[in-house]
């Protein structure tokens, strides 16, 4: 046996001459101990794990040139701030406008010390931390947190929908659970769409930088940055990033639809969602139409008068359905 | 005036591809974190771009970044030390076997479980390839330290294996017992 004062030596040794750095003495010194079965049997252990470490390396979701984007718009957002104060304040009034017009929502304290909020079908109510970080809740949709809040990290959980501001803290990560799923930062803002009712969770970041995965495997994770998303499909597991963002994926807190260039089978999409209705198609040509147009808080009725004077698409209604008629696009 | 901005502004972005990568790696071997890694080494390049008009003065940029990424990383370690740390994940660059793979699990245990420094030290040495000196260069550390370093490395990974020879030794004594009662 081996006295444990000799044991360090061949590890010592042992470092030295696999980093190359061994001098003939030592060298010599080390060929002595390799005479001894058990040092040889170390060494070798040692060698093996040495020489496989170096055709391994660390798994990494990070990528140059998203953490250049991210960086850019740390950079500019001084100089921005200033000229988007007036907007976003008035989104802030507006959605607060609607909060208190609908005037209900539901908040308890319970006896397990959870903070809980749920909200009715079409309110959207806004939520401040005690970290001060900001979240909008969408209709039909359920948060919660804890006392612990903001001791070792900030933990919310979420069914249905909501938009996350998150106060900047890299000691304490803000962790949102949804749906089985899992979305991690240190401070951004991000959409997180998690219904029940729906066999996937959608997330659409904002600003600054997302992980996001699994609750079962956080570290099957993917990382997203300013304008990107990501689905994850509930029945497969699959996760997959989106790099084109859908502009209306925060429509609903926002009160503001986008549409650039963007074909009428799409449109009808996000008019499906954003005012709850159905809209089907008399032909699959009305689908192929292309619409380019902005709309600020706007009514149905309103989208559909443009769709008719533009694109000469005709509507009816029958039995709370929309269908939409007309020669259509190639 | 507006051309040279725009310079600066360009030769930074070459900067910061050069040498985000690397000061990255440097922050996740520290801090096993991607997320904050990440986040820590966007705030090591805002400090950068604040005074990227003297940049060049810095001689050894690089080291000079590192050093900078080093600290806040050790700082934040110091300040919250059970920052949320997630396991080092490795991964064969090439074709690997079954054992290979039984190798690997036992290597990144060993890696996850070594003291920060003793990672950033063992993981630019075998992950980033380096040589003591660059190490001790890029660190700003003396030579022997790293030596040390690499040589406590090897302690986790020999203690693995004896920690295995232990379990053996712990189970044997039951089979005495239980072998003695399948004799009867």
């Amino acid at each position: 046996m081996n006295k444990p004062m000799e044991n360090e030596r061949l590890i010592e040794l042992t470092a030295k001459k696999l980093t190359n750095e061994i001098s003939a003495e030592d060298s010599h010194e080390l060929e002595e101990l390799l005479k001894n079965h058990d040092n040889e049997i170390i060494f070798n252990d040692l060698k093996l794990k040495w020489e496989t470490s170096g055709r391994l390396q660390p798994k990494s979701n990070s990528n140059v040139e998203h953490s250049w984007v991210d960086f850019k718009s740390r950079v500019n957002s001084p100089e921005t701030k200033e000229i988007r104060i007036v907007p976003i304040l008035y989104r802030i009034a507006a959605v607060l406008v609607i909060a208190i017009g609908l005037g209900y929502f539901y908040f308890k304290e319970n006896g397990s010390n959870k903070t809980e909020y749920l909200t009715k079908v079409g309110e959207i109510r806004e939520i401040v931390l005690p970290d001060s970080s900001k979240i909008w809740l969408n209709g039909s949709s359920y948060l919660s947190y804890d006392q612990s809040y903001n001791d070792a990290e900030r933990t919310v959980i979420l069914k249905g929908e909501a938009f996350f501001e998150v106060a900047k803290n890299p000691h304490k990560p803000f962790i949102v659970f949804g749906n089985q799923s899992r979305t991690e930062v240190l401070g951004t803002s991000f959409n997180i769409s998690a219904y029940d009712s729906i066999p996937y969770v959608d997330i659409d970041v904002n600003s600054g930088k997302v992980a996001f995965s699994s609750i079962n495997s956080p570290e099957k994770k993917v990382l997203l940055t300013k304008g990107q998303s990501a689905k994850f499909d509930l029945n497969t597991l699959a996760l997959n990033a989106i790099t084109n963002q859908n502009p209306n994926y925060a429509a609903w807190r926002t009160k503001r639809l986008v549409f650039e260039d963007a074909e009428i089978q799409h449109v009808i999409e996000d008019l499906n969602q954003y005012f709850d209705i159905r809209i089907v198609l008399e032909s699959q040509n009305i689908g192929l139409c292309r619409l380019t147009s902005t709309f600020f808080d706007p009514s149905i009725a309103e989208i559909l008068q443009v769709l008719q004077f533009t694109l000469d698409i005709e509507h009816s209604q029958k039995a709370g359905e929309y269908t939409l008629s007309g020669t259509g696009c190639k | 005036m507006q051309k040279l901005m725009n310079d600066i502004e360009a030769d930074f972005k070459n900067l910061y591809f050069q040498y985000q990568p690397k000061a990255y790696k440097v922050a996740y071997y520290i801090l096993k974190n991607e997320l904050t890694s990440e986040d820590l080494v966007q705030d090591v390049f805002v400090k950068l771009w604040q005074k990227r008009e003297s940049l060049d003065q810095i001689d050894k940029l690089e080291a000079y970044i590192h050093q900078m990424v080093k600290n806040a990383a050790f700082s934040l370690i110091k300040t919250t030390p059970h920052t949320q740390e997630e396991a080092i994940e490795l991964a064969y660059e090439e074709q690997y076997t079954e054992e290979d793979n039984q190798l690997r699990l036992s290597i990144e245990k060993a890696v996850s479980q070594l003291t920060p420094k003793c990672r950033l030290v063992f993981s630019l040495s075998r992950f980033e390839g380096l040589t003591n000196d660059e190490i001790a260069e890029y660190l700003d550390m003396s030579k022997r330290t790293v030596e040390t370093q690499i040589s406590n490395a090897l302690k986790m990974f020999r203690t693995d294996l004896k920690y295995l020879f232990q379990e053996y030794l712990v189970t044997l004594p039951w089979l005495v017992p239980i072998g003695l009662l399948t004799v009867i």
